[in-house]
């Protein structure tokens, strides 16, 4: 995975890669999602035939996944302008949206936006009558997500077969810092199909708070060289620190810095990496060159801990129990 | 009565007839649309011009002869190719 | 991994990992002859381990990994191991194809042409096709059926023909060095695999233009059908895993088959009914 890390900040370190090389580095960058954004880095360098046939399929399979991803934001947008709510989009969509370097291969899942909490029942309603349908139907996991999450249940469309996440703030309420979802959304700016998308440092903000509070740190090679390419377009600086205090995340956004400048040589004035953001590049850094998950023990760890981050203790075993009786 | 306005050519690959549909394959959204007439025949008519089911049905009768409920047909047909995203309601 | 193997099936390149020794020298066994990785380098990667450490000795069990996996795809018993193989590399293709249009279908070659048979699965198309393929057709593969986009040519995808075990009779004159292990008891019943001939794995690399479309069906009186090309347009996309990410370059090789090759359905109680409806349709349509 080094190997991916090295191709991504110094992409004319390929030329020394033999077959075998290439065959480990396009397995990695696969299985973190980032084989496009790889097949945009190494352009023009020296690549063998077929590994250039694989990474330009990867860039098309990213260019029709950009199209895809576009066309369900406007559809949400469709459903949901005649409400007069402001509607973010958030993360890939985001990106692509705004034509930003973030947005270069990013591989888009579901379409992920942000509405004030106290419009989300006339949302709700409003997908709902176009063809979004619950993904779940059973009560324990609805409540649960409406208790205790950032964001109803998710809910999928039923010709389209794409997800949608509604969120009201980008962090759960259990979680310990609480962002200012009225200013992530009264300072968001407007793109001219009439969607919004957030401050560009905000952007980063949650990058950052998505990368290690929002769950186990899987896929987060792709979620950092996400801050890596928002913080080299939009900078960083005390106008990004700003931000971060203004939403109580401090210090998700300067270990995201550390780390992006540590493994992907973003040039920021990140400090020295601290002895507890080694773990954390161990468990990004944590696959090898068959795309196998390795540190089996650092990532457990991670998946505990992203549970105790989400919820209150209690509540955890609540949940866990629950699960397991299922 | 809802106004209509088509949008470019450019947004869709060349139309593939097999009979008795049409194929449409629409570039913004990534989706392949099976038309059954006279849907292409309105997005044709579309094309030379935004209009209403009224207008539509004239451009129409000039090419073939139409039913006298036509009108009510091709507002429906009209709303439906909106709810595709495949012609814009004004 | 502690065993490895590259193999290229026309121009599919696939690297197989695998905890055991068994599942790798079963499948050097039967693609032996076929060409190496172009480059050295596979274009999807198959991991065949262990569920859990303690499986890979402990009534071992094997797990269908890769570039792309399903989360409900069953281990399989270590015995079956090879057949995890074959499961793992379709999955590759079905999920992660995206060069050509992938057609669920066989198809088998004669003067440059191609046929193309698919069908509901039953249907019997993946054993009409190995049949052709011992009398005086090219196998071109029994499972999927690739489309170029640009030429709109067929490209060859001869693995090994998975076979039930009631129609390895079907074949009494193929080598018995062509033939797999008997595998009792899997989730598809007891199968066994049959190695492409040796002309199929020579002309690999010809592509073939599609001649002739046939939905056979298995298990009744002689008939044929037309299929009109709405139709066909229709039940193509519904057999294609990856027409939608194809995107434009997609919907442009698939219609473009579905205007200019002649279909038609046909039924069939025998397979030797099945060839002979096989010659005489190819005889109007194609030859």
């Amino acid at each position: 995975m080094k190997a991916l890390a090295r191709a991504l900040r110094d992409p004319s370190s390929v030329a020394s890669l033999d077959a075998a090389g290439w065959m480990d580095l396009l397995t990695a960058a696969r299985a973190e999602q980032l084989i496009a954004s790889l097949a945009l880095r190494v352009e023009g360098q020296p690549v063998p035939p077929r590994a250039a046939e694989i990474l330009a399929d990867a860039r098309a399979a990213a260019e029709q996944g950009r199209v895809r991803a576009l066309w369900e934001a406007e559809m949400a947008w469709r459903a949901l302008a005649p409400l007069d709510v402001p509607v973010v989009l958030l993360k890939g969509t985001a990106f692509v949206a705004a034509d930003m370097e973030a947005g270069q291969g990013r591989f888009i899942g579901d379409l992920d936006i942000l509405v004030p909490r106290d419009r989300l029942d006339e949302v709700e309603q409003a997908l709902l009558g176009v063809g979004w349908v619950w993904v779940k139907d059973n009560p324990y996991d609805a409540l649960y997500y409406r208790q205790w999450m950032h964001e109803l249940p998710p809910l999928i469309h039923r010709d389209r077969d794409r997800m949608i996440d509604v969120h009201h703030t980008i962090l759960p309420p259990t979680a310990k810092p609480k962002p200012d979802a009225a200013a992530l959304i009264g300072d968001s700016i407007a793109l001219p199909t009439g969607l919004r998308i957030l401050l560009p440092h905000d952007i980063i903000v949650h990058a950052a708070a998505h990368l290690f509070a929002d769950g186990d740190l899987a896929g987060g090679m792709r979620n950092l060289w996400d801050i890596d390419r928002l913080v080299r377009q939009f900078g960083a600086g005390e106008a990004l620190m700003e931000r971060a205090r203004l939403h109580g995340l401090v210090p998700a956004v300067t270990r995201a810095l550390r780390l992006t400048a540590h493994i992907y040589g973003t040039p920021v004035d990140a400090g020295r990496l601290r002895l507890s953001d080694r773990f954390y590049a161990r468990r990004l850094l944590a696959r090898d060159g068959w795309g196998r998950e390795t540190r089996k023990l650092t990532r457990l760890a991670f998946y505990i801990r992203s549970h105790w981050i989400r919820m209150p203790p209690l509540l955890l075993a609540r949940h866990l129990w629950i699960k397991a009786r299922r | 009565m809802t106004a209509y306005r088509a949008f470019p050519a450019a947004d869709f690959a060349p139309p593939v007839l097999v009979y008795p549909f049409t194929l449409v394959y629409h570039r913004a959204s990534g989706q392949t649309h099976m038309l059954a007439e006279p849907a292409p025949e309105i997005l044709e008519a579309l094309a030379q011009g935004e209009g209403d089911a009224a207008t539509i049905s004239s451009r129409l009768a000039e090419r073939f002869g139409l039913e006298d409920d036509a009108e009510a047909l091709i507002a429906a047909r009209l709303a439906e190719l909106a709810g595709l995203g495949l012609i814009e309601a004004l | 991994m502690n065993h490895s193997f590259g193999l290229r099936v026309g121009p599919v390149g696939f690297r197989v990992g695998s905890a055991w020794r068994a599942p790798i020298a079963e499948l050097e066994q039967l693609y032996r002859g076929y060409p190496p990785l172009a480059d050295g380098i596979a274009d999807f990667t198959v991991r065949l381990e262990p569920q859990t450490p303690w499986r890979r000795w402990i009534r071992p069990s094997v797990a269908i990994h890769g570039d792309f996996t399903l989360p409900e795809a069953m281990p399989l018993a270590l015995a079956h191991g090879l057949l995890a193989a074959e499961m793992a590399m379709n999955l590759q293709m079905a999920l992660g194809q995206r060069r050509y249009l992938l057609l669920h279908a066989s198809a088998v070659e004669r003067d440059g042409r191609a046929l193309i048979m698919t069908g509901e699965s039953g249907a019997g198309k993946s054993t009409l096709a190995a049949l052709l393929g011992e009398r005086g057709w090219r196998l071109m593969g029994d499972e999927f059926a690739l489309v170029d986009p640009d030429t709109g040519a067929i490209h060859a995808f001869p693995r090994a023909i998975s076979l039930k075990n009631e129609s390895t009779a079907l074949f009494p004159d193929v080598a018995a060095d062509r033939w797999g292990p008997i595998l009792a008891g899997t989730p598809k019943g007891t199968i066994r695999h049959l190695r492409p001939n040796a002309e199929a794995i020579a002309m690999v690399d010809q592509p073939a233009r599609p001649a002739l479309v046939l939905f056979p069906r298995f298990g009744f009186e002689p008939a044929v059908r037309d299929v009109g090309e709405a139709e066909l347009f229709v039940r193509l996309t519904q057999a294609s895993t990856n027409y939608v990410t194809m995107g434009e370059e997609g919907f442009r090789a698939l219609s473009t088959l579905v205007t200019q090759t002649p279909t038609r359905a046909i039924d069939y109680p025998d397979t030797g009914a099945a060839v002979e409806m096989v010659e005489s349709l190819w005889q109007e349509f194609a030859a």
